[in-house]
């Protein structure tokens, strides 16, 4: 299972704090990069995309900073969120 | 430059030496300065910064701030912040604190503390601290007003004062 989470303003327009899946479920490969990961989410939500598509955001898995061709492998705990705000 | 006899500290120690705190609480300014002068040998300089959350911004008269953060993750980023300014100057010590939840108008949000034997390098890790927590450390803030509450933008000055330093290396 995959752990995906979402922060701040992106969690409040997808009004998701967040969801797991199984990757199995999503490819029958063990591994997926964040792109599929956000495709798949696209089709499960249609209206998400628009959501990630209008603003910049980051993507963490396991709490280190990616790139979206990351391979994410069972147990990995994803976010998504804005550029951040803090100070 | 002046000489030094003291060899590279071994990098376990380095990490040692940044204390960082994110928490819900505020936090006593004349403590964690008195955390850095009380170091022995006595730092020539003790540098430090205090933000504080202003009543007034973009969309008008702020009651307070709420600030979400990601708990684990922000820990590690503010530690690995401290970490790169002790790599480009000799810093004794780092004290990094920072406020999550509601925090009301005119409180304390964060402070960011060094020591160092001169005050160059104190003044310069503390502007790099808060200029990559700034950009990195991950922090969302929410404006509280009358007409309901708002996500701040992330700026591009900010991420402006970060390349400079990266311009600098």
């Amino acid at each position: 299972m995959i752990k995906i989470i979402f922060f701040a303003r992106l969690r409040d327009e997808l009004n998701c704090p967040e969801l797991n899946l199984e990757i199995k479920d999503i490819n029958n490969k063990k591994t997926i990069t964040v792109y599929e990961l956000l495709d798949h989410l696209f089709k499960l939500n249609p209206q998400w995309q628009d959501i990630f598509n209008k603003r910049k955001f980051f993507t963490a898995v396991n709490q280190e900073i990616v790139q979206n061709n990351h391979n994410l492998s069972d147990g990995d705990e994803i976010a998504f969120f804005p550029p951040v705000t803090g100070g | 430059m002046e000489k030094t006899t003291n060899t590279q500290k071994p990098s376990q120690e380095v990490n040692s030496s940044i204390d960082v705190s994110v928490q819900v609480d505020n936090f006593d300014h004349a403590s964690l300065y008195q955390n850095l002068a009380a170091l022995k040998p006595t730092p020539g300089a003790v540098v430090t910064f205090t933000g504080l959350v202003r009543d007034l911004s973009s969309v008008g008269d702020v009651s307070g701030i709420f600030l979400e953060h990601y708990p684990g993750m922000t820990e590690n980023s503010l530690i690995a912040i401290g970490k790169q300014a002790q790599q480009r100057w000799p810093i004794d010590k780092i004290i990094i604190v920072h406020r999550v939840g509601k925090i009301a108008s005119d409180e304390q949000i964060v402070f960011v503390g060094t020591a160092s034997k001169h005050r160059k390098e104190a003044f310069l890790a503390c502007e790099f601290i808060m200029d990559y927590l700034k950009n990195d450390a991950p922090f969302w803030k929410k404006e509280l007003t009358d007409d309901g509450s708002f996500w701040v933008e992330a700026k591009d000055s900010d991420s402006q004062a970060k390349q400079r330093w990266e311009n600098k290396n």
